[in-house]
């Protein structure tokens, strides 16, 4: 049985949670779901997503339900634009984790449809890949096999040596 | 139930006291490399997502070499005109920054776009023909070998002026249009259908974009002279060649120089009776400057921008000549402190090497960029009139054994002053929009020696403590050159992305 206003989150190993439906509601599959179904004791399994990884999720949500960030409210306003210096310093501390984790994060966040998160989770991503200095140094940081060809390898350094040239 | 637990983000947070932020991920990455391809499990869309905040042509590139999978979607349409658009509109050129970082590409992206802009103000009414031409130019794009990109930039200019005419006209009106029609999902939806980004993707073929790219972006290579200004000319044969900060050494010679070497200087130049010790200390500060000025003069006029080396090199040679000066008046025992007087014409050069700097850097076109330059220069000359008025009081005060008040009052500006002007530069910031800290930052290196020297002053009793102050310096010499020439010595054998810089170096001397 549940507390009054509280909701129970299953993970995909079994392990559960209970959250405010509030902050349960950040996530838009969940919202969803809490729509769908009746009984508000039911247990909502989440499939696709482990137990540690739910967990911080839920951290992430309770954290952004109890201090809304006001950049959040006016993030539409510019859709073209695309900054990544712009993650607040809990959120850093929050996405700094091992890359499995943050991948991980990704993925649950796409899952759960959080998009705040899956944003702050891209972004450190994409920071993480701008500290490269080159191709290889991306593979290097990601494992990431290079499956060139010599002959495509040589044909892509060729059309982009405009740019790889000088940096 | 499992109790929810924030020991990690405990650990997370405490750790966070001590580090950045990305020096925290360096380490976590360091020291936990992971095991496999963690974008194996990431759908297309989340890669997709993670390169649209990829926001500089060239990383977007470098991702594209990454792999087969890399390369196709980094190299979606919808991305790179999405970067077009962001490189034509964001107003992120800061001359200020590509002082000591790397100016490349915001020179050249501002360049480009200045030229983009005044042909398409130009070419305005011959617009229809140049759509005319577009169709035609694309069916034989399709011929063209997509990886020769020198064929391609030829030959799409008249696609580019068109596709950027249209993200120049269409993009305001959509957004109008978006604010009027608010409530109206369908009529929303239907803008979306029809956005400048849409269509642009549905007409402009992948080269034209990149290629849209290359020529906001800065392809100087393949820029033709003629149409670049005096001035353009000016930076793109100066400037080009601008490297990133950390390769710059000549913060590394300058900031070492003030930390270590300017007590020494300020020393020798408080000295009136040098001979009455150990002549050969006047050579000290020599003996300490010449290597430095000759490796700055050498890497700085070859390889960065001369006009800063300029500025400064005012303030090197009012030092050598104010030590001369010294020399002179120590053996002829002269009254008058003449060294004094030339430093400080000395110092007084620095502001117009920062007008010159600034004035010939501002963007014309801007009104808050030029009133931001006439702004500093303004206050920089008046800071620096101040400094030297004081110092010429100074100077001609300065007697056989003890400091004028003067003097006291010039070396507490001194320290106050970088102080002072990051105080000014966060006022202005309030009125005008200013990202300049990092130039001025360069002014605190003075202060540690400059207070070093006024607490010298205040306890001082005899010369015999600037003697001790002096052979201080010593143990500091040692690693001083060592460490700068060593450094050098690395970035000079250093290779990254396969580049021998012995060879680039020697090419460009």
């Amino acid at each position: 049985m549940t507390e009054l206003g509280k909701i129970k989150l299953v993970s995909s190993d079994s392990q559960e949670f209970e959250v405010d439906r509030e902050v349960a509601a950040m996530s838009q599959t969940i919202k969803n779901l809490l729509e769908a179904i009746e009984d508000e004791n039911t247990a909502i399994p989440i499939e696709n997503v482990k137990g540690e990884i739910l967990e911080r999720v839920i951290h992430y949500c309770e954290h952004h339900y109890n201090h809304p960030s006001p950049k959040n409210l006016t993030e539409n306003e510019n859709e073209y634009e695309r900054r990544t210096d712009d993650i607040e310093p809990w959120d850093q501390t929050f996405c700094n984790v091992e890359q499995p984790i943050l991948f991980e994060l990704i993925l649950a966040a796409n899952y759960l449809d959080i998009k705040p998160l899956l944003d702050v989770c891209c972004k450190t991503v994409a920071n993480l890949i701008k500290e490269c200095r080159s191709p290889e140094e991306i593979r290097k940081r990601f494992k990431i096999k290079n499956d060139f060809t010599k002959e495509e390898e040589e044909e892509i350094r060729k059309e982009n040596a405009w740019c790889l040239d000088e940096k | 139930m499992r109790p929810y637990s924030k020991h990690y983000i405990n650990e997370m947070l405490f750790e966070s006291k001590f580090t950045s932020f990305s020096e925290q991920l360096k380490d976590h990455q360091a020291t936990i490399p992971p095991q496999k391809n963690l974008f194996k499990k990431l759908p297309d869309e989340m890669i997709l997502k993670i390169l649209e905040y990829i926001d500089r042509p060239y990383q977007l590139i470098r991702v594209s070499c990454v792999s087969t999978r890399f390369n196709v979607l980094a190299n979606d349409r919808e991305i790179w005109l999405r970067l077009a658009h962001d490189i034509k509109y964001k107003q992120i050129l800061d001359f200020s920054r590509f002082q000591f970082g790397n100016p490349f590409y915001y020179l050249t992206e501002k360049y480009e776009n200045e030229n983009e802009n005044e042909n398409v103000n130009v070419n305005v009414n011959e617009r229809l023909v140049e759509n005319e031409n577009e169709k035609q130019s694309r069916e034989k794009k399709s011929n063209v070998d997509s990886l020769n990109l020198k064929t391609i930039h030829t030959n799409l200019n008249q696609s580019l002026l068109s596709v950027s005419s249209e993200l120049n006209d269409e993009i305001p009106k959509h957004k109008n249009n978006d604010d009027d029609d608010d409530d109206d999902d369908d009529d929303k939806t239907d803008q979306r259908l029809q956005s400048p980004y849409d269509r642009a993707v549905d007409r402009a073929p992948r080269e034209v974009v990149l290629g849209q790219i290359q020529k906001l972006y800065g392809h100087f290579k393949n820029f033709t002279e003629d149409r670049l200004t005096d001035r353009q000319k000016f930076y793109k044969s100066k400037l080009y060649r601008t490297r990133n900060t950390l390769d710059n050494p000549f913060i590394w010679f300058f900031a070492l120089f003030f930390v270590f070497a300017f007590p020494v200087i300020c020393t020798a130049l408080q000295y009136d009776n040098l001979m009455d010790h150990n002549p050969l200390l006047i050579l000290l500060p020599v003996i300490l400057t010449l290597p430095y000025f000759i490796t700055i003069l050498i890497i700085n006029s070859r390889l960065y921008h001369d006009y800063i080396f300029l500025s400064f090199a005012f303030l090197f040679i009012g030092i050598w000549a104010s030590l001369a000066i010294l020399l002179i008046r120590t053996i002829f025992k002269l009254e008058f402190n003449l060294a004094y007087s030339i430093i400080a014409l000395a110092i007084f050069f620095i502001p117009f090497g920062e007008c010159y700097r600034r004035l010939i850097l501002s963007n014309r076109e801007n009104p808050d960029e030029k009133k931001k330059s006439i702004i500093f220069a303004i206050y920089g000359v008046l800071l620096y009139v101040l400094l030297t008025l004081l110092l010429f009081y100074s100077s001609l005060s300065v007697n056989n054994k003890q400091y004028s008040k003067y003097a006291l009052v010039f070396y507490l500006l001194l320290c106050v002053y970088p102080f002072v002007l990051c105080f000014l530069v966060i006022i202005l910031g309030c009125f005008i929009p200013i990202d300049d800290f990092d130039t001025h930052f360069i002014f605190l290196f003075p202060t540690l020696p400059v207070i070093i020297s006024l607490i010298m002053a205040f306890l001082r009793v005899n010369y015999e403590k600037d003697i001790i102050f002096v052979y201080i310096m010593f143990p500091y010499v040692i690693p001083y050159i060592l460490f700068n020439f060593l450094y050098l010595l690395f970035w000079m054998i250093q290779k990254p992305e396969k580049e021998n810089r012995i060879a680039l170096l020697l090419n460009r001397i």
